[in-house]
């Protein structure tokens, strides 16, 4: 193949690697919207998109015993047709579940979403996804991307198959958000790769009237034609407030309502709400009452032969 | 070609299962194995370093493009060649290793990359996108991470060995023997290589299965890995590049010692000696035992070629074991009682000069080699199979170190004879700073007679069994004896004729390496006044100069062939432009002595040259 013994040639060879690579990086760190590397990509893009749907299908053959992976293309296009109840016979429990929250969510909102599925995973630092749904679908960069618990992220390249999606708790995204009960406005950093998955937001207040407490619920902000992130999505819960010494406004962690780690159906909203839904879909703030546990006995006897004494929980 | 369309498929396929399936697992402490990396490794500590930095820096690069996507394009291509790269560097670090910690050594190995290769990942980020990947969070990611990567390294390179060993293997394809990748080139020596092992190793391939890495995992018996660089060696054990070759006809300078700058050396007349009077031979340097070491003329940095005019004589067979004509200055070597010609048919187990080892220190204890009568041997000869026997130079190499040996013939009393497959330093210099580079030359025994030093215009070349196929398969060899006039390996490498070459009659241009020396104090290093009559007396061929050694510019030899050997780039007969730089204070501000050293190069005489030139004393 090739020789191993012309050290001097290796030592070539390898210069001449690292050079071109070096110079790669260069280009496309000069400019992420390159003309010379964005039908590279996009070329790629579809090559390896087709192995990745292929791959992840097989895999989620595997992972959910059968009837559902052959179905979701189906039920999406289901879903943009209907929005509306779906059997749950036409589908697997955990897409079902994660398809019908998500509807929830875009039908409290009043906007059109596409349901995509992820189909791989970035590399090293990288928080993106790519979603087996493309500009076939009618996806373009800047989008917004959501599921049943609320922000996911945004689209930031289109394939004609795939889409990569920039995750809402990457190091690098920005979330402008207006905090539920006062309307006020302010940031969120997302937290980037962290040990257990589920990272804290970082939640940064532009007023410094502001005044934040824990349990605060965070949507999306107003933006200027629903770009990056339409407004209103849920995006998190304030778990605890921070002061900084010397700081002129308020920050405080927030809790994303969002799993990063485990995403499986997503939807890509395609035409944001026409009037900003303001706090329409967030979630109902978790009732602190007491647990009212009910047990049922069964009575000794020869007549209940069926009941056997199990205790369960209710809310 | 198959092999090939193997590793891209499982690449490929790893490349998939990585992006589809493993980045998405949700492990503790945050991070994910890093399959690519691993393959991309275990590969190349298969196949090499240019196969790994290519196979990396393609593979990298398709990480970088598809879908997610890095954030810049050529990230993961950086990284991944540079593995790829020092993984087929180090390999033969477990190949060289004994032979059952070999597999826990490129395990280790492995690892050790892909640990590396990690943190190179990490800085990368850091400084590509450093929004995205910041310290905190790599600190977090990345020791689970590695640890990941060390969980899959054994797995990984187990599999790798198992398809390259099945591959090899395969039963009726001794086409594909040897490589996994590597084509057919090394096939047909591998495959030599294999029918001609001892009946004994064969016997223990069948016993065992054994995983093996590299070029000859086709090759059974010989050890749990190997990786050996060589194609057609059946093991790493035998690092031997170029066979050992034995010289009986002795004078020729520096004759079988692998020689380092043997190329640049002159020529020497070659006396045939049946007989042990040394009457006539000339010495070289005798006469700068006036001088003393340390005297003027061996201040290091002088040129060698302003010494001339000094009273030494010419000697060529003197001095140094190997019949060189480099010159001692040792009173020692004086004193050695003068030998007595003996024949003898019967081979002598202990005869051993050959291949006898000597000591490159500054000691000197070469010199107390037992002198040895001439001896001619008939018959294998076991104990004369000490040919090529000083090679273990690195780690240890068990095993076909020793391998039988035929019968070799010596003309000629000459107890430095033994020198075959040596190592002798002869660097130019080798000042108490100066770091000597040995480079081994190892050569099959090939028995000369009267063969030019260069190898070019040869004449009649004695054989003597020992082929270099005899020496790889590690086979008994029956002895040949073939008397052939063929070229000389060499002589695609010209004869040296030195550039400082001074074609006047008296003065005939030294060697510029002064061999063994004490203290390693430049000491001969100069041109010497050639004594008057240094026609050889005897020779083989009428007289031709380039017959029986001679001048190695004889009518024979001809214009030096095409490709020429290598000659020092900063020669002594003239100025390199470039020494401007070195010598003149402002070039040496301007950098001229990394550009001297940049420009020769790290050999070694060449290296002191220019280190020197760029800062003289």
């Amino acid at each position: 193949m090739i020789g191993v013994r012309d050290t001097r040639r290796a030592r070539v060879v390898l210069a001449v690697l690292v050079a071109v690579a070096l110079v790669l990086i260069a280009v496309s760190y000069a400019g992420t919207g390159n003309s010379v590397l964005r039908p590279v990509r996009t070329a790629s893009s579809d090559v390896f998109g087709g192995a990745e749907r292929a791959a992840s299908s097989v895999g989620r053959f595997f992972s959910r015993s059968g009837s559902a992976s052959s179905q979701v293309a189906g039920l999406q296009k289901e879903v943009l047709q209907l929005r509306a109840e779906l059997s749950q016979e036409q589908v697997s429990k955990s897409d079902y579940a994660a398809l019908r929250t998500m509807l929830l969510v875009a039908g409290a909102d009043q906007v059109k979403v596409v349901a995509a599925s992820v189909i791989a995973v970035g590399q090293g630092y990288q928080q993106t996804v790519t979603l087996d749904v493309g500009s076939s679908d009618g996806v373009r960069v800047g989008q917004t991307v959501l599921n049943g618990q609320g922000l996911v992220g945004d689209v930031t390249a289109v394939s004609g198959d795939t889409s990569t999606v920039l995750l809402a708790d990457a190091g690098s995204a920005v979330i402008g958000v207006a905090v539920a009960p006062s309307g006020q406005l302010g940031w969120v950093t997302g937290p980037g790769k962290t040990a257990d998955g589920s990272g804290v937001m970082r939640l940064q207040m532009l007023s410094s009237a502001a005044v934040l407490a824990p349990g605060d619920q965070l949507v999306t902000g107003p933006s200027a034609s629903g770009q990056p992130y339409i407004p209103g999505v849920p995006v998190g819960v304030i778990t605890k407030l921070i002061s900084v010494n010397g700081a002129l406004t308020e920050a405080a962690d927030v809790r994303p309502y969002v799993d990063y780690s485990a995403l499986s159906v997503v939807g890509v909203v395609l035409v944001p709400p026409a009037t900003n839904p303001a706090f329409a879909a967030v979630p109902p703030l978790p009732h602190p009452g007491p647990t009212v546990t009910v047990t049922v006995t069964a009575r000794p006897g020869p007549a209940a032969p069926g009941a056997s004494p199990t205790p369960t929980a209710g809310p | 070609m198959r092999a090939a369309w193997l590793i891209v498929m499982s690449l490929a396929v790893a490349l998939v299962v990585q992006l589809t399936l493993l980045n998405g697992l949700h492990l503790p402490g945050g991070g994910v194995p890093d399959l690519v990396l691993v393959l991309v490794a275990a590969l190349a500590m298969a196949e090499g370093p240019v196969a790994g930095a290519v196979t990396g820096f393609a593979v990298g690069l398709c990480l970088d493009l598809a879908p997610p996507g890095s954030a810049a394009i050529g990230q993961y291509a950086l990284v991944f060649c540079l593995a790829g790269w020092a993984a087929g560097r180090l390999s033969p670090v477990a190949s060289h290793s004994t032979r059952y910690s070999a597999g826990l050594l490129a395990t280790g190995l492995l690892a050790l990359v892909a640990a590396a290769a990690e943190v190179v990942s990490a800085v990368v980020s850091l400084l590509v996108t450093p929004r995205a990947a910041t310290l905190s969070q790599v600190r977090v990611v990345l020791p689970s991470t590695i640890g990941y990567d060390l969980l899959l390294c054994p797995l990984v390179l187990s599999l790798v060995m198992l398809a390259g060993t099945l591959l090899a293997e395969r039963p009726a394809g001794d086409r594909f023997r040897g490589v996994l990748a590597a084509g057919s080139r090394g096939a047909a020596p591998a495959a030599l290589a294999g029918t001609a092992r001892s009946p004994r190793a064969a016997r223990r391939a069948r016993r065992r299965f054994e995983l093996r890495l590299g070029q000859h995992a086709g090759v059974t018996g010989d050890g749990w890995l190997s990786t050996s660089r060589v194609p057609g060696r059946p093991t790493g054990h035998v690092p031997a590049r170029r066979a050992p070759r034995l010289r009986p006809g002795s004078g020729v300078p520096g004759s079988a010692s692998g020689l380092v700058f043997e190329r640049h050396r002159p020529a020497a007349p070659v006396h045939l000696r049946l007989a042990g009077g040394r009457r006539g031979d000339g010495v070289i340097g005798t006469g700068g035992l006036a001088g003393g070491i340390g005297s003027s003329r061996n201040l290091p940095g002088r040129h060698p070629g302003l010494l001339a005019g000094g009273a030494s004589q010419f000697r060529p067979h003197r001095g140094e074991p190997g019949g060189s004509s480099s010159v001692t200055r040792i009173p020692v070597t004086r004193t050695h009682p003068p030998r007595r010609p003996a024949v003898s048919f019967t081979g002598r187990r202990g005869d051993g000069s050959v291949g006898h080892t000597l000591s490159r220190g500054p000691t000197r204890p070469a010199l107390t080699a037992p002198r040895r009568p001439a001896t001619i041997r008939f018959g294998p000869h076991r104990g004369g199979g000490s040919v090529g026997h000083t090679l273990s130079r690195g780690p240890a190499r068990p095993a076909l170190t020793a391998p039988r040996r035929s019968a070799t013939i010596r003309f000629g009393p000459h107890r430095g004879d033994g020198s075959v497959g040596q190592t002798l330093y002869h660097g130019p210099t080798r000042s108490a700073t100066a770091r000597p580079r040995l480079t081994p030359r190892r050569r099959p025994a090939v028995i000369r007679f009267g063969g030019q030093r260069g190898g070019a215009a040869a004449g009649p070349r004695l054989r003597m069994g020992a082929r270099r196929s005899g020496i790889t398969a590690a086979a008994t060899v029956v002895p040949s004896l073939t008397f052939t006039s063929r070229p000389s390996p060499v002589s695609r490498h010209s004869a040296a004729v030195p550039r400082f070459g001074r074609k006047t009659a008296l003065l005939r241009p030294a060697r510029p390496t002064s061999g063994l020396v004490p203290g390693g104090v430049l000491t001969e290093a100069t041109f010497h006044p050639r004594p008057r009559r240094t026609t050889p007396r005897l020779r083989l061929s009428g007289g031709a100069p380039g017959m029986l050694g001679g001048t190695g510019r004889g009518p024979r030899l001809g214009s030096p062939p095409g490709r020429a050997g290598k000659q020092p780039r900063f020669s002594y007969g003239r100025r390199s432009p470039l020494s401007v730089l070195t010598s003149h204070r402002l070039g040496r501000r301007l950098g001229g002595r990394w550009l001297a050293r940049w420009r020769v190069g790290s050999r070694s005489a060449v290296w002191l040259v220019g280190r020197r030139m760029g800062d003289p004393r």
